[in-house]
């Protein structure tokens, strides 16, 4: 080659870029010891790297905390990464890092311009894929998930309330940050083993999107080993739930279980969500409701849910639960015109189009092996034909699988 | 330019929107142009700058109940909101103080068909007397749903400016209740005129590209001189400091400073949020949330610092605070400090430089504020040198333009 290096590389990061088609994702199954890796390159400004861990709240048993706690050691007790110049490059890169803990999931999600992705990403994945955890610094980490365990809800969203209402494992009742008082009780010891078992890098998973260099990243990635994948699967989910409980706000939950692991069960999925969403808003909008509702896959470690939630508060004194179940009647018996399917169509891709353009949000929709977000899954919704999509809707809404939860005053 | 410069310039940086093109239309309607080079979308926000502080007495949420009847009433079986949706483009609108903004996010391909449709919607209402008693039920849920987030903020709105306007955008339900199909028409006639009107279009669009759309899709005619109705100029009550009783630790502080140094001000506002984080969130986890903004509040601007703690450890939080705000004056940021921050401002401009929402949102924003004259004033998007930020630090956190409001669990 002569070509000077510089340009060289110039001109192979355009080729490079210019290759990278929407949904073109690129899996790499973890070892025993291994992570699993999924890159997306996109054109654009910004890269994200997401490593999550098959490992959260559930995992602390009744050490509640542990997980957050272990998260925090990985940033604030640990030897490869000073904390805080770690932060001020983050601050001085206008940057983001993320550190989540959900039921079943632990993860740390950094998005940066790509013209500092490449440094941050490595001083983070140095430090939590292959961290030196320092006991002695284990107070710093204390303190700060003593600080995220008095925060309100302690962690705990939709997800946990969904959990606590169809499943019976009472670990599924952990908050994730646990609470303010029990990160003090927990031992360094018990950190370190925490960490050994689920946070190692044969248990992680690590996605990149956005603009990196793709064959760099690899090789960078499989360096690290460490830990085995941890065995526990799903619980099992107890349907149908009708419930009513005591809330200072109206809401109506239902949910529904999702089959995502082919391209027709996401496709099938993610029309779902556009036929039901464009129902409830004519029905709301005629009848003059509201149109704060969402209509959402939720898509966790421990289920994959179609979710509906609506604010109930209506001063109209109109029925809003029969609305919304007649809405789900509706799109189950495929009572909808035509054009509100094509329009579905539209929306669905629109929306993974969306979504494959902004690199957060790609990471978080990526997981190794899944359907969700995958050019099969596009093609599956640009073919898909009214009668199949109306029988296999029908089957995902049936009543008999469903959570119906309303929370108010007087339940 | 020889093409390897250029494309090494390609790969270098971000694509960039040009200079502002900035113009008076037919009408003294304003419209601003920001093409971004390599852009794949285009976004418009169209602003009228009348808001809730225009609601006529006893009849607060009009101007709100006005963006919701224009935006109900465009074309079309399904709503142009679901169709932007099919189309991967988003619509909305919203109502302040003192605007009213109509927004449009879009594929550059899908554009300019919504824009018309937008458009037109805005300048062509029915408001059909059996559509405003729905959207007056879809207000009212809105009214009933829990607010979100920035509730310190709302107080310190409120009280800064008392007796000036001090209404909510959505009103009382009493006073809703009162609004007829007649106020509605009223307050259209005399608000959404060409010459209270500015149109921010970025991205994907050229200044040709974008008076050809307002020429085929405004309804409106040009509006006469002395139809522009007056800008509500409000003047803050300073200096203002008041202890709340709170279920957590939390404080909002901070200092007026002239429009004019909006430059420094965004620089200043950095170091001050640069030594706060380090202060209570590097150095020792005393706060879960610290940030400090270059703010506009009723077209007055403030340097304002806003940190939050569900402990109790961060019992001197406020007295920490102060002490930043003086030191800015005091201290000149160090090297690594101002390597930190030029880094951090050259890319949040560079972010908002590449994205035409982000860019039309921040532009929509200065159209948005009270003003005497016709023109948007658009600040320079380059940072501007340390010392202003120090001499500015210096000049305006004074004691008699302070702002403070202390949160706590223990006092107020």
């Amino acid at each position: 080659m002569t070509l000077r290096p510089a340009i060289a590389a110039a001109l192979s990061l355009v080729t490079g870029l210019a290759r990278a088609e929407p949904f073109d994702v690129e899996h790499f199954p973890g070892g025993p010891d291994r992570p699993a890796i999924v890159l997306a390159r996109r054109p654009g400004q910004q890269a994200t790297l997401r490593i999550s861990f098959a490992a959260g709240a559930v995992e602390d048993g009744s050490r509640r905390g542990l997980t957050r706690l272990t998260q925090q050691a990985l940033l604030a007790a640990n030897r490869r990464v000073d904390y805080q110049a770690l932060h001020l490059e983050i601050h001085g890169a206008a940057a983001s890092l993320s550190v989540e803990t959900e039921l079943r999931e632990s993860a740390f999600t950094l998005t940066a311009d790509w013209r500092d992705f490449p440094g941050l990403a490595r001083s983070l994945a140095e430090a939590v894929l292959a961290p030196r955890v320092d006991v002695k610094a284990m107070s710093r980490a204390r303190a700060r998930a003593v600080l995220d365990g008095k925060l309100p809800g302690r962690g705990s969203g939709l997800p946990h309330l969904l959990a606590s209402l169809m499943v019976e494992d009472g670990r599924y009742l952990n908050e994730p940050y646990g609470d303010g008082d029990t990160p003090g009780t927990i031992s360094s010891r018990d950190v370190q083993a925490h960490r050994e078992r689920y946070l190692a890098p044969g248990n992680a998973t690590v996605v990149v999107t956005g603009r990196f260099d793709r064959d760099e990243m690899l090789r960078f990635l499989r360096t690290f080993r460490g830990g085995r994948r941890s065995e526990s699967g799903r619980p099992v989910v107890q349907l149908p739930v009708r419930a009513r409980r005591r809330s200072s706000a109206e809401t109506y939950l239902l949910a529904y279980p999702l089959a995502l692991q082919s391209a027709r069960g996401a496709a099938t999925a993610r029309m779902a969500c556009a036929v039901l969403h464009a129902e409830l808003w004519k029905r709301f909008r005629e009848v003059g409701i509201g149109y704060t509702f969402e209509v959402f896959a939720l898509r966790d470690r421990w289920a994959d849910l179609l979710v509906l939630v609506v604010p109930a508060h209506d001063p109209s004194s109109v029925d809003l639960g029969s609305h919304l179940l007649e809405a789900i009647e509706a799109v189950k018996a495929g009572r909808f015109a035509d054009d509100a399917f094509e329009r579905a169509r539209s929306t669905a891709l629109a929306e993974m189009l969306e979504l494959d353009r902004n690199p957060e949000a790609l990471a978080r929709e990526l997981d190794a092996g899944s359907a969700w977000h995958a050019r099969a899954t596009a093609e599956a919704i640009r073919n898909v034909a009214r009668a199949d999509f109306v029988a296999d809707v029908s089957a995902a809404l049936a009543g008999d699988r469903a959570l119906v939860a309303y929370f108010g005053p007087r339940p | 330019m020889s093409p390897l410069v250029a494309l090494l310039s390609l790969c270098a940086g971000a694509p960039a929107a040009a200079a502002p093109q900035v113009e008076l239309l037919a009408g003294q309607m304003e419209l601003i142009v920001l093409p971004v080079a390599g852009a794949t979308s285009a976004s418009l926000r169209y602003v009228v700058r009348s808001g809730a502080a225009h609601d006529p007495p006893a009849k607060g949420g009009l101007a709100h109940l006005v963006e919701h009847m224009l935006i109900r009433d465009a074309k079309g079986a399904v709503g142009l909101i679901e169709v932007a949706r099919a189309a991967g483009a988003r619509v909305d609108a919203y109502t302040s103080r003192d605007a009213t903004v109509f927004e449009l996010d879009a594929p550059a391909k899908e554009f300019e068909a919504l824009a018309r449709a937008l458009i037109r919607a805005v300048n062509d209402p029915a408001f059909r007397s059996r559509d405003i008693d729905r959207e007056l039920g879809v207000i009212q849920n809105e009214a009933e749903l829990p607010a979100r987030g920035g509730q310190a903020l709302r107080y310190i709105d409120k009280a800064l400016f008392r007796g000036q306007g001090g209404g909510t955008v959505i009103g009382s339900s009493a006073a809703r209740a009162t609004i007829e199909r007649s106020d509605l028409v009223a307050f259209y006639q005399r608000h959404y005129v060409t010459s209270n009107t500015t149109a921010v279009l970025t991205g994907a669009v050229t200044p040709a590209s974008a008076r050809a759309l307002l020429d085929e899709s405004l309804l409106l005619p040009p509006a006469l001189p002395g139809e522009r109705p007056e800008p509500i100029l409000a003047i803050p009550e300073l200096p203002f400091t008041e202890s709340v009783r709170a279920p957590f630790l939390g404080a909002v502080m901070g200092y007026r400073v002239e429009t004019a140094d909006h430059e420094a001000c965004l620089a200043l506002a950095a170091l001050v949020e640069l030594r706060l984080y380090v202060a209570l969130q590097l150095r020792e986890p005393l706060v879960s949330s610290v940030s400090v903004e270059c703010a506009d509040i009723r077209g007055s601007r403030f340097v304002l610092a806003v940190a939050y703690s569900p402990g109790v450890d961060a019992s001197d939080l406020s007295e920490t605070m102060t002490q930043a705000f003086r030191d800015a004056g005091r201290m000149a940021p160090t090297s690594q400090e101002r390597k930190v921050l030029e880094q951090r401002l050259r890319r949040i401009a560079e972010r908002v430089q590449s994205d035409p929402a982000a860019l039309a949102d921040d532009v929509a924003w200065n159209a948005s504020q009270p003003r005497e004259g016709t023109r948007t004033v658009l600040p320079r998007a380059r940072v501007g040198p340390f010392p202003a930020v120090q001499e500015l630090a210096r000049r305006a956190f004074t004691p008699e333009r302070r702002v403070l409001l202390q949160l706590s669990p223990f006092s107020g």
